[in-house]
């Protein structure tokens, strides 16, 4: 985010660009429909997951347990701020409810204007 | 203390604020509305298979591929980053070739080329990747990842010309975008291309897609368009481009968009040097027309429709549909003509023999031989390239 930044303040602007956009995720998914199974993983996934994605392209995903977890890390690598004691949590919520096993609806169609 | 309202409202001051301070998608399956009823109201939009929302990641349904031209606002759109908004006015090329000083090109500059029109299918790497088992992570695309349309445009070769480019330039030519991550820490999206495929006549940097301005979500005001090559070099919002003796170093040229060049069974580790750029799109064909599970009558013939397309310089030579599982295939007739690059429609009278559910196959024969196989494609990582035949549930009714 190179045009964000003023000059020598990398770190005190990319915690806040990272708060700031918590935020955006907070306020974006709340407005978006969808629904999250109950769980001690929702909050995790809704202050992790949706500062990026929104709902439909983790919940359109079956995945093993490793799988999620290793997805889970890569993007924990990549800037996602979930900490490194809630990874397995997280991992644990995904895979509970969206597995190989999990039965998949027929996907909604949507109009989308350009 | 703030309400949620009020937190709401904060929210989006703040989050809007950031984004423009920094300028800135069981098997998948088809929705069963019929052709006629999707489009009433086109000033309300068009129907997509929304597989992600922020960034979008929108899959067309099938039953718009009875046009041979893909219609732009049903055209599927796969996004990285959040889309950016950039002008033609504001549009800007940067070229750099070695160490030497970079050229720059306004959108004015770029129409002042000649141009060029191709008529070339796009189709996401990872279109039908829901269709693999076990699943892969990704966006879980369906058969919609995938349009035909008319790209008009300059010649990248005549482009990169102005800058000095010729054949005996740095080899790797490293393409990127408008489009940002949302954080520092997220890999941009810029792709390497060998200079060769940049220098055919046939590559653009197109400012039209059937014959209008090129939509935003589509890569506009200019994007790259590589006739018979996977949609991950087709490179949106174009705005640089580095001629070089290295390829990118960037993540999703390294790691992303690569298909092994050895087996690979589910789990396996496959070794970083098996994994390949992919270049060229794999022979398909899809159903267009009837619906995935429709009811059809058993009295009355069926007319089915669909498309077929191949990679690089192939061409189909032929069309062919099963009803017993693949033990026996009869040709399907083509509609209009070939165009190199672009779909073929095809289209097949059956006649249903007996009521009950059934399972039509349709399959492509390319110019290099290759026929494509009733079985699932090849696993990979990445789920990447299905090239298997397509098939179409139907429930007969007497």
């Amino acid at each position: 985010m190179e045009e964000c930044r003023p000059p020598g303040a990398r770190g005190s602007v990319l915690r806040l660009t990272i708060s700031t956009l918590l935020l955006l995720s907070t306020t974006i998914a709340l407005g978006e429909p969808q629904k999250w199974p109950e769980g001690p993983g929702k909050s995790l996934v809704q202050r992790n997951c949706l500062i990026c994605h929104s709902a439909e392209i983790i919940q359109g995903q079956r995945l093993s347990r490793d799988t999620w977890l290793k997805e889970v890390e890569k993007m924990a690598g990549w800037g996602s701020p979930i900490a490194d004691a809630e990874r397995e949590a997280l991992a644990d919520y995904l895979s509970q409810h969206y597995s190989p096993e999990t039965p998949l609806a027929e996907p909604e169609r949507e109009r989308i204007k350009f | 203390m703030i309400d949620r309202r009020e937190f709401l409202r904060l929210g989006m001051v703040t989050s809007l604020g950031l984004l423009a301070g920094c300028r800135q998608s069981t098997l998948p399956t088809q929705s069963r509305t019929p052709v006629g009823a999707i489009d009433p109201t086109p000033e309300q939009g068009f129907e997509f298979i929304v597989r992600n929302r922020r960034p979008k990641d929108l899959e067309t349904p099938v039953e718009v591929f009875e046009s041979y031209l893909t219609p732009n606002e049903r055209f599927f759109v796969r996004s990285h980053h959040p889309e950016p908004k950039v002008s033609q006015g504001d549009w800007r090329l940067q070229i750099q070739v070695g160490g030497s000083d970079s050229i720059k090109l306004n959108f004015e500059d770029l129409k002042a080329f000649p141009p060029a029109t191709v008529t070339a299918v796009l189709q996401c790497a990872g279109n039908s990747r829901g269709f693999y088992r076990p699943p892969v992570p990704g966006v879980q695309w369906g058969r919609g990842a995938v349009g035909n349309a008319r790209w008009t445009g300059a010649r990248l070769a005549d482009v990169l010309a102005r800058a000095g480019v010729g054949e005996s330039s740095p080899e790797n030519v490293v393409v990127s975008g408008a489009d940002k991550p949302l954080m520092a820490t997220v890999p941009v999206f810029e792709r390497s291309l060998p200079l060769s495929k940049c220098l055919h006549p046939d590559t653009l940097l197109a400012y039209q897609m059937n014959d209008e301005p090129l939509p935003s979500l589509h890569g506009g005001p200019v994007r790259l368009v590589v006739p018979g090559w996977v949609g991950d070099d087709w490179i949106k919002w174009v705005t640089s481009i580095r001629v070089q003796a290295e390829p990118s170093d960037g993540f999703y040229y390294q790691k992303g968009y690569r298909y092994p060049d050895i087996e690979v069974k589910p789990g396996d580790s496959v070794p970083p040097e098996s994994m390949k750029p992919m270049e060229e799109l794999v022979t398909r064909s899809l159903f267009a027309s009837p619906s995935q599970g429709a009811r059809v009558s058993l009295s009355e013939p069926l007319n089915l429709k669909g498309v077929s397309w191949t990679g690089g310089e192939k061409t189909i030579e032929k069309i062919e549909v099963s009803d017993d599982r693949g033990q026996s295939w009869k040709e399907a007739r083509f509609q209009g003509e070939a165009e190199p690059y672009a779909w073929r429609q095809w289209e097949f009278d059956w006649h249903p023999t007996q009521p009950g559910a059934l399972t039509l196959l349709c399959r492509a024969t390319d110019s290099s031989g290759f026929v494509q196989p009733v079985e699932d494609s090849p696993w990979n990582p990445g789920g990447y390239l299905w090239k298997s035949a397509d098939r179409l549930e139907l429930e007969v009714q007497s």
